[in-house]
């Protein structure tokens, strides 16, 4: 068991880093205020190759193994401080992207995976509904196939960057029964399509800089051919999506915390009180220590998933570990960089406030953190 | 039947999100026609394959071919343990 990465990754890792430190940090503060999602950024990180990260080279993508993705979404989330944009191509990548790249034909990965890897398409995944979060797949959006078309209708709500994507993969049944294998099927739907409406944007707590809102689907008819996989595939579709979503949708999330581990001892050196530095007492030199040890438990549980992956194995138990323990981690050291800051981190100019505001949806999104446990426990025979 | 088809109908027959079904259970029973597996007992079942049986089941392997009848589930296993 080797820990220590390869001078090519390290270098990969600097590259990206430092790109991100350099391209992704324009008034952050004013962007989060405004609720300003910033296409120029979305352009630069297509440029650098980050949207079509996993995507074969033949449609448009970097052909990047598992284990090369955690690095650049590592490194992506140490340089930029962007938390709404880190997470709106987490949404991009694995709710849009992934289903494609895993399940579209040839003529579908021809026809959409280009524009999503190269930045001109902004994607997402549509599943949450009004009624159903945590039970996703007890959905009520329908797709009936009316001769060589598809007619959906119903309503999905929470979905990411909806206010600017282009294109929905939209989970609905297809069979009247309840049955999830085989009654489930997941539709490519367009921007402009007649029937699909885009909600106002949502106000939310935070991620300010990654729109959100409801999408309304009233007789929306897509050709058959939009339609991705074998009839009935929907529920294999999104468990797969939500693995890999699951396994690195915190990749950057661990960058984060590099970042926030070292702006934690710097400040702990250089802040006195007391005639002495912060960091000389024990109440905050504990506090970076356990940051610390939860920073490098979250890489190590990234990778452990990443290696996974990229031996192609069922990772269910890791997908779903890496999930919830770096949600859990990057509140607490979220939390833990603001206390150490005192009134200067709670402050809207120092970004500390921010980042524990961003934190938080993590334990929400892509399940919350009582169904990774169910789901772990699950895979125990619990 | 075989043995893998008998094993996955006791399993079914007794789990908790087919047990209060009135159905016969054999290798050709239509899964799918008879309300099909939900994603808790799709979950408990592929569980229990994997345990019973030392194979890795994928999620993208839980598609209407491999689990649309119950003799698609045991072709699905002896497939597995036949490529060890
Ligand atoms: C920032 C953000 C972005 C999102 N983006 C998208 C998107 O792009 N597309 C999309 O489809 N959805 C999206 N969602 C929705 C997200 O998937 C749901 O919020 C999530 O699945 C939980 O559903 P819910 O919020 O309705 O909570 P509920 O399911 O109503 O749960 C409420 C509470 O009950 C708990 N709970 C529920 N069931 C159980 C159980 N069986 N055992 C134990 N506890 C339980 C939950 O953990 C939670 O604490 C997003 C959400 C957020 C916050």
């Amino acid at each position: 068991m080797d820990f220590e990465w390869s001078d090519d990754q390290r270098n990969l890792y600097q590259a990206c880093a430092a790109f991100a430190r350099a391209q992704l940090n324009d008034d952050v503060v004013g962007r989060d205020r405004r609720h300003d999602f910033s296409r120029h950024a979305w352009e630069m990180c297509a440029k650098f190759g980050i949207q079509g990260l996993p995507v074969p080279a033949e449609f448009g993508g970097g052909d990047a193994d598992p284990v090369t993705l955690a690095i650049c979404l590592e490194a992506l989330g140490y340089g930029c401080k962007d938390g709404g944009l880190l997470f709106s191509l987490g949404a991009h990548l694995w709710s849009a992207v992934t289903p494609l790249w895993r399940f579209g034909t040839v003529e579908q990965k021809q026809r959409w995976l280009p524009g999503l890897c190269d930045g001109s398409l902004i994607g997402v995944g549509a599943m949450t509904e009004p009624g159903t979060g945590s039970d996703a797949f007890a959905m009520t959006t329908s797709a009936r196939l009316d001769g060589d078309h598809y007619v959906l209708h119903g309503g999905k709500t929470f979905i990411t960057n909806a206010p600017v994507a282009d294109l929905f993969l939209v989970f609905a049944t297809t069979a009247a029964t309840t049955t999830v294998v085989g009654g489930l099927g997941c539709f490519v739907v367009e921007r402009g399509t007649p029937g699909l409406t885009i909600g106002k944007p949502f106000r939310k707590m935070g991620l300010h800089t990654s729109p959100m809102s409801e999408i309304f689907l009233d007789n929306c008819v897509v050709d058959a051919d939009q339609m991705l996989g074998s009839p009935g595939a929907g529920m294999a579709i999104f468990n797969t999506s939500m693995d890999w979503e699951r396994s690195f949708i915190l990749a950057p999330a661990v960058g984060t915390m590099q970042r926030h581990f070292e702006q934690a001892v710097a400040y702990a050196k250089d802040r006195h009180q007391f005639g002495q530095p912060i960091g000389s007492y024990q109440a905050i030199s504990h506090r970076i220590v356990n940051m610390r040890l939860r920073l490098d438990a979250a890489r190590l549980l990234l990778y452990r998933a990443a290696e996974a992956k990229a031996r192609g194995r069922s990772t269910r138990i890791e997908s779903s570990a890496a999930k919830l323990f770096i949600s859990e981690a990057l509140v607490a050291s979220s939390h833990d960089l603001l206390h150490i800051h005192g009134a200067y981190g709670y402050m809207e100019e120092s970004g500390i406030e921010r980042e524990l505001r961003d934190a938080i949806a993590s334990t929400f999104y892509s399940g919350t953190s009582d169904i990774q446990r169910n789901i772990i426990a699950s895979r125990l025979g619990l | 039947m075989t043995d893998i088809s008998a094993d996955i109908a006791v399993f079914l027959k007794d789990s908790p999100s087919w047990a209060d079904r009135d159905v016969h259970i054999d290798s050709s029973t239509e899964l799918l026609q008879h309300g099909g597996l939900d994603s808790l007992g799709v979950l408990e079942l592929v569980t229990y394959l994997e345990q019973t049986y030392n194979v890795e089941i994928l999620d993208e392997e839980v598609v209407p071919e491999n689990f649309g009848r119950l003799g698609d589930v045991a072709d699905l296993v002896r497939r597995k343990l036949a490529t060890g």
